[in-house]
């Protein structure tokens, strides 16, 4: 039967990515919110990676927000991209190997070190391996940890390596890890003017571009989780949750 | 004697509406993104109205505030419908006391002149057929023209009473130039014109005093004083040299104004007034006047109004709405009106408005737990961050 479902997601690729791949997985046409948080007075932390963390930190009690509301949010689904890990010093701020006189006073995000990039952390992160299953694994203890619900059985956190992208060229082409390849928008789909024949406009993600790339994406989704474990991944738990 | 209260309304093949029904309360509120279908629900709602207490044609659309389409377009044309169906669906269920009345009917668009013609119309009574009739029905008749308010088996009491209440419905869209009285309403209808004309004329029925206070309909002047925080004073008069131009057109009566920081001597006209406090007004007569329609539909109630003002006019319209029985549909696009609606009240309701994978509008009902509306979470804030629906997916 078709869900509710709420989509925390990077920014609207991504969102409309995520939508039509579970609508394969679940093999329903279910209704999608687009959940976003606020930024800042600053224009900060209201998408990107940041706004996915952010939203996690902030929105609570999110177990009375999902059911408190009628038509009823049966699962929330959250994306952050592996590339995340690989970049963001403040996602390791409280890993083990992690020594900063500041740890664990602030909330990472808000780390004022980090801000003005006085940041001592240093990486690749010595707590954790550069191995997919490590990067998924400490990407959604990340958020999960950030995610004050006592039941977290209708989180569902997504980390696609490198980004969502990876999914999109792992439908089209024959790369071998493609998972590991860093940044496969700009050193693989948007590298000429068209991918795959699809025109591709510059370095901006179009909407129209990513309808396409969507389509080609959900024929090919047994493909993919294949090639990606990340989307193997995001295969399973939605199935564990609806089916 | 219990009100007659409308407790549903099926719409279907018209414009984005493919297949919705909902449940209506008394004051309706629907958000959506842009072309959502907002404004198709108050439309549709308008071809209902016609349908059943008059006919169905340009004209009588347009004192209602349809927008006027190619007839080809008043369907729906989704390219997903494999077959098109010959005819546009509406119905409208109500109950009076223990009765349930159920109104519906079938109605192709106009091919040959303007005139949308009846393919079937049917009447119910707690489920039994009190009137029928449909093109294969032997008898004689107008097919142009609907026989809700002809009928002899619909002359009771109760179906004259819910013909009435529907008869007069039109979509209001206030007009600033309008407001001010500069231009002439295009839709003027008793008291006051779908884009605001007349509003001095239908206000000045409004003014009285009761035990030595100065009334506004059914509020004190000095509480709606309060909402237009620079007025020390309005009232309806005839324009004068010392308060209006006269190069500037103006209506025969007009709304004068008196600002608490200006002398008394500086009075002026609507024509000078904020929007707002016009826009105040329009709303509050709208309301309150005995002779506006019982039922009928704000497209952007907030037009012009600050948040907050639109906040406060949000919370006075809806109980003066219930407290008049009527029934009102309005679209907006301002958060902070939503934080003006006790949604505790069964009355109050709010609708999203979303189109599925095909374009089709799907409406839902929104209700929050009091469990949420304990932990003061503001509705606003719901629905900017996406928790309600009713915002665009991918901005």
């Amino acid at each position: 039967m078709s869900k509710v479902i709420g989509i925390v997601s990077e920014g609207p690729t991504d969102y409309l990515v995520l939508k039509s791949v579970i609508d394969k997985i679940t093999g329903e046409e279910n209704r999608y919110l687009p959940l976003q948080p606020e930024a800042d007075m600053m224009g900060r932390y209201g998408n990107g990676w940041k706004g996915v963390w952010k939203w996690c930190k902030e929105t609570v009690p999110l177990d009375v927000i999902m059911d408190s509301i009628q038509p009823r949010i049966d699962v929330i689904v959250i994306q952050m991209d592996g590339d995340v890990i690989r970049k963001e010093k403040e996602v390791h701020c409280l890993c083990e190997s992690t020594t900063c006189a500041e740890k664990g006073k602030e909330f990472p995000l808000y780390c004022e070190q980090a801000a003005a990039r006085m940041c001592p952390i240093e990486i690749p992160c010595n707590s954790h391996s550069d191995e997919i299953e490590d990067i998924i694994n400490h990407g959604k203890h990340v958020l999960d940890e950030t995610i004050n619900m006592p039941d977290k059985s209708r989180i569902i956190v997504t980390i696609p390596c490198d980004s969502t992208d990876a999914w999109i060229v792992a439908a089209y082409d024959d790369f071998e890890n493609i998972e590991k390849i860093e940044d496969p928008w700009r050193s693989i789909i948007a590298k000429g003017k068209y991918y795959h024949d699809v025109r591709v406009r510059g370095d901006k993600k179009s909407i129209n571009t990513y309808n396409v790339f969507a389509e080609h994406l959900v024929d090919n989704w047994d493909l993919v989780t294949d090639k990606c474990y990340s989307a193997k991944l995001l295969e399973q738990e939605i199935t564990k949750v609806f089916i | 004697m219990e009100d007659m209260k409308i407790t549903e309304i099926s719409i279907q093949n018209f414009k984005s509406l493919y297949n919705v029904s909902f449940e209506p309360g008394k004051l309706n509120v629907f958000i959506g993104a842009n072309g959502s279908g907002k404004s198709s629900v108050l439309e549709a709602v308008g071809v209902l109205s016609a349908a059943m207490t008059d006919r169905v044609n340009t004209n009588s659309l347009q004192r209602k505030g349809v927008r006027l389409s190619t007839s080809a377009l008043y369907k729906s044309k989704f390219s997903s419908i494999l077959k098109e169906s010959k005819t546009v669906y509406l119905a409208i269920k109500w109950c009076k006391e223990e009765n349930a009345y159920e109104y519906a009917t079938h109605l192709t668009v106009p091919t040959d002149d303007d005139s949308w013609k009846y393919f079937a119309e049917s009447v119910t009574c707690n489920g039994e057929k009190i009137y029928g009739r449909s093109n294969a029905s032997s008898a004689q008749m107008n097919n142009k023209v609907g026989y809700y308010t002809i009928s002899e088996a619909l002359s009771g009491r109760d179906y004259v009473e819910a013909g009435k209440y529907v008869a007069d419905y039109g979509i209001y869209q206030p007009d600033t130039l309008t407001l001010r009285g500069t231009v002439p309403d295009p839709i003027q209808v008793n008291p006051i014109g779908l884009n605001g004309g007349r509003l001095a004329e239908a206000m000045s029925d409004l003014f009285y005093e009761n035990d030595g206070d100065l009334m506004f309909g059914s509020m004190f002047m000095e509480d709606v004083l309060e909402l237009i925080d620079w007025a020390a004073e309005f009232k309806v008069s005839k324009p004068k040299k010392s308060i209006l131009n006269p190069g500037v057109p103006s209506t025969q009566q007009i709304i004068e104004f008196r600002d608490k920081y200006l002398k008394d001597t500086a009075a002026f006209t609507g024509y000078d007034a904020s929007e707002g406090a016009l826009y105040v007004l329009f709303m509050l007569a709208l309301a309150m006047h005995k002779k506006t329609p019982k039922m009928f539909a704000i497209d952007s109630f907030d037009h012009a109004l600050n948040p907050r003002l639109a906040k406060k006019v949000t919370e006075l319209f809806s109980n003066i709405v219930i407290q008049q029985n009527k029934t009102v549909f309005m679209t907006t696009h301002n958060p902070l009106v939503l934080d003006g609606l006790d949604l505790t009240n069964d009355d109050i309701r709010l609708f999203t408005t979303d189109r599925n994978k095909d374009g089709h509008v799907e409406i839902r009902r929104v209700q929050v737990s009091e469990e949420l509306l304990g932990l003061k979470q503001p509705l606003s804030r719901l629905w900017i961050n996406g928790l309600l629906g009713g915002v665009p997916e991918l901005l």
